[in-house]
């Protein structure tokens, strides 16, 4: 059987909406740095005409590795660059770019297509990024497009679609619920910094069945109930926090 | 309708008879069975007609207890909608997908904002069809069913099948009318080798999930 590098599912019919998640105004702050994010802007020095120029960039580097303690970006990130790129029809070609069509949809310039060059490659700090503004989220349909580029283009491997989506669905599932947690805790004025750290820490209890919830969201079938306790748990502390003598751990 | 009486045959006279008895004549042992099959055959295509026609019948009524169901909870905002699909554990970009709008947009109705009359339609009907698939088919966890494929040989899951429209496969598959297969073949004559991997998700020896080829 032979796998070809895989499309977004109406590609054929030219809708590409499904390959992000957020794009523009859309994008919530309150949402982990994942892989798929496009930043605007980043701030690089550049020896050669010695100035500080902005770039676009996207992040390629693997959920799993993004962070080191669970929560802060790790020093160093791998970033491809971004440029303008007409829309492509056959996907299964073009094996060294992550094309992003319809990326600025309010454009109407060459600009409103791009694609993330593999060959432009760069390692940025968390603080560097930090200086870009985040302009897109993919989808995890679109991130698991651009996994599997970005492991055909470094191994010449083609991985089905299928199997790179059961390996990162659970730390998608993890970032969806960080999200909602620090949504929800913002208004109780945390910091997304604090919510975060917060959400980390509940996940990772180990549980009676020696799991934790952070394990619990590799397997769909328990997904939806980690959820349902994060839920619970938010209003737990937000009573908390609302009237803190009626705090208490339970 | 075939009207003759049915001519009962015994072994024997099949045997060409024995001593003793009369024999029946081959000619009117062999119109005897043409008629039998004629009629087996002809009540066996009433009953094929009736089953389709009682499935219909059923899948029809169906429709129609979702439609009043969906009636009753279109009364309900928009964010209460919202707020009892995540309470049985969805997340918020599965019921985006399952209503056909962006996450974005689910997430300014969860703070208020404005829904069109379609969309709180869309929001009530997902509702209504958890409701009904938990209750009528007693499927206790909805969510999680919803998010779990339907063979192992098939990504697609019920949340995939909700969001193409396929709504009787849906139910279909949750009352226990129709196996995997069946439904996967209506949708996809293809999926079989769709479906087919050459990789499979591990738990390498440093803890950590990796993709490796299947052995």
């Amino acid at each position: 059987m032979t796998v070809d590098l895989a499309a977004p599912a109406a590609a054929a019919q030219g809708q590409f909406d499904s390959l992000y998640l957020a794009r523009g105004e859309e994008v919530n702050k309150n949402r982990p740095v994942f892989t798929g994010d496009v930043f605007r802007g980043v701030k690089m020095y550049s020896p050669a005409t010695d100035a500080w120029r902005g770039r676009d960039f996207l992040v390629v580097q693997h959920p799993c590795t993004l962070r080191e303690d669970g929560v802060n970006l790790t020093e160093n990130l791998l970033v491809v660059e971004i440029s303008p790129h007409a829309q492509i029809e056959d996907w299964t070609g073009y094996s060294k770019l992550m094309p992003l069509p319809a990326l600025n949809p309010e454009l109407q310039t060459k600009r409103r297509d791009c694609a993330a060059m593999f060959k432009k490659l760069y390692i940025v700090s968390a603080a560097s990024l930090a200086s870009g503004e985040r302009i897109a989220c993919l989808s995890l349909e679109g991130t698991s497009l651009l996994v599997q580029r970005w492991v055909f283009v470094n191994s010449r491997a083609v991985v089905e679609l299928r199997t790179i989506t059961e390996l990162i669905a659970g730390p998608w599932a993890e970032a969806e619920i960080a999200e909602d947690w620090c949504d929800s805790r913002a208004s109780d004025g945390l910091t997304a910094e604090t919510s975060a750290a917060e959400c980390l820490t509940w996940l990772r209890e180990t549980l009676s069945t020696g799991k934790t919830r952070q394990d619990m969201l590799d397997d769909p079938v328990y997904r939806s109930a980690v959820r349902q306790q994060a839920r619970q748990e938010l209003r737990r502390l937000r009573a908390g926090s609302q009237n803190p003598s009626a705090t208490g751990n339970q | 309708m075939p009207t003759d009486k049915i001519v009962t045959v015994s072994d024997s006279d099949l045997m060409g008879g024995t001593a003793g008895s009369s024999l029946t004549p081959l000619a009117d042992l062999t119109s005897s069975a043409a008629h039998l099959t004629e009629e087996v055959g002809y009540t066996r295509s009433i009953a094929r007609e009736t089953q389709r026609d009682v499935e219909q019948l059923h899948q029809r009524t169906h429709i129609i207890q979702w439609e009043v169901r969906t009636h009753d909870e279109v009364r309900k905002a928009a964010s209460t909608l919202l707020d009892e699909l995540a309470e049985l554990g969805f997340s918020w970009s599965d019921i985006a997908r399952m209503v056909g709008v962006s996450v974005p947009a689910v997430r300014k109705w969860r703070q208020g904002g404005k829904t069109t009359g379609s969309n709180r339609r869309d929001l009530a009907a997902l509702r209504a069809a958890c409701l009904l698939i938990s209750e009528q088919y007693l499927i206790e966890e909805v969510a999680s069913w919803f998010e779990v494929p339907i063979s192992a040989g098939s990504a697609i899951t019920p949340i995939d099948l909700y969001a193409a429209g396929h709504r009787q496969e849906l139910f279909d598959w949750a009352a226990g009318y129709a196996d995997a297969e069946q439904i996967l073949t209506e949708i996809d004559p293809n999926w079989r080798e769709k479906g087919r991997t050459t990789h499979e998700v591990f738990t390498s020896t440093d803890g950590e999930r990796g993709i490796r080829p299947k052995s």
